[in-house]
């Protein structure tokens, strides 16, 4: 792959990054709002937080054009540092959010029900509906 | 040794324990494990490549600038800045990009797609053997299940596994990102989870899956139809032979 065609597709995930992120956050505010509001039901994705690691892009970005400055190249030495606590951190997030937002819904006295629009999942989490009454 | 005794000493001797599980208790148990299972299975490919990239940065520090991708002769060549004697796999300053171990520590764009590709594999094995045990145990499992099902996980798999090696590549092939060692394998593992998240919630809105169950049990009609037909058909040329000669050119027998 030639270094412009990387880059491109560097910029390009960057930019795709995002709207993975602010989707991130709304899914956290649009699920605490809905308990909040004590909706009927309320749709819950436990891995929607993975969408935070798009974020390690920016990071990339950021040690990247570190290099190129003499005042931050502290931060260019310490890159992949930098890069894999990042990354960690990410995964932690995308585990405790879940966790914390499941917890949130459970005592607020909804009870969570198999989303039966999803007959099949390939990987990680799991989409639920929470609701008040028991599951059907 | 009176009688009774010598028959508990025989009887002891053949003793056999068997272990009972109920079959619906069975099928229970793993229907509510099934789910963990499969998130395990989906973990499985990020794991090992996260356990790369912690060894990539136990071997390089934090120090970027450390990796460099140079062709020369038209071989491209993965080379080490730093201090060999202070590294523990890699002790030589120059390897062919296609050199084993390069490949598998996933340094370079043979290493990347290696790895991807090995993570593929690991990946369809452990959900098409989870599905396809899942379909041997449960007694309403359908055929057309286990195909869309399983034609649905290769999809995804092979569409964030695509998305990934490109996404490794790029920062891989871009000047400075790629000498961190370990940054082209990360941007894989995270735009390969992402991907694969994305494609969930695709299949959920456009019902994907349900679609090729669907179309996996019309096709089963389908070729049912086509059975009875063929076997319709042969039962009427064993009834009227003369007529045989009729599948191969135009014919004037009267028909019973």
């Amino acid at each position: 792959m030639s270094k412009t065609t990387a880059l491109i597709l560097v910029g390009l995930f960057n930019l795709l990054a995002i709207p993975a992120v602010v989707y991130a956050f709304y899914d956290i505010f649009e699920t605490l709002q809905a308990i909040v509001r004590a909706d009927e039901q309320i749709y819950y994705d436990t891995a929607t937080s993975y969408f935070f690691l798009m974020s390690i892009f920016w990071v990339f970005t950021f040690t990247g054009m570190a290099g190129r400055y003499k005042i931050l190249k502290p931060v260019a030495r310490l890159a992949g540092g930098i890069i894999m606590v990042w990354f960690i951190a990410g995964l932690i997030i995308a585990n405790i959010i879940p966790y914390w937002l499941q917890h949130s819904l459970t005592d607020a006295g909804y009870i969570a029900c198999h989303d039966p629009r999803e007959v099949h999942r390939t990987g990680r989490g799991e989409s639920l509906i929470y609701q008040k009454t028991p599951c059907p | 040794m009176n009688y009774e005794q010598k028959l508990l000493k025989d009887l002891k001797k053949n003793e056999n324990v068997i272990q009972v599980l109920d079959y619906d208790l069975f099928v229970k148990e793993w229907e509510a494990r099934k789910g963990t299972l499969k998130t395990g299975a989906g973990f499985a490919a990020p794991a090992g490549d996260s356990i790369i990239a912690a060894k990539l940065l136990k071997e390089f520090g934090f120090d970027a600038q450390k990796v460099t991708v140079k062709t020369y002769a038209g071989k491209k060549y993965v080379i080490f800045k730093g201090y060999p004697g202070q590294r523990e796999i890699f002790k030589g300053t120059r390897y062919l990009a296609q050199n084993p171990q390069v490949v598998r520590m996933a340094v370079g764009p043979k290493g990347i797609v290696s790895s991807v590709k090995s993570g593929f594999v690991l990946s369809v094995v452990l959900s098409v053997g989870i599905e396809v045990f899942d379909y041997v145990i449960r007694d309403d499992a359908l055929l057309s299940e286990l195909l869309g099902t399983i034609t649905s996980d290769l999809i995804k798999i092979g569409l964030s596994s695509i998305a990934a090696a490109v996404a490794g590549l790029a920062v891989g092939s871009a000047a400075i990102l790629g000498s961190v060692a370990a940054a082209p394998l990360i941007a894989a593992i995270a735009v390969g989870i992402v991907t694969g998240l994305v494609l969930e919630k695709i299949d959920r809105k456009l019902g994907a899956t349900s679609a090729l169950i669907k179309a996996y049990e019309k096709m089963g009609l389908d070729l049912r139809e086509m059975k009875y037909e063929f076997n319709r058909n042969l039962n009427y040329l064993e009834r009227n032979p003369h007529m045989i000669s009729c599948l191969f050119g135009p014919c004037s027998a009267r028909m019973y």
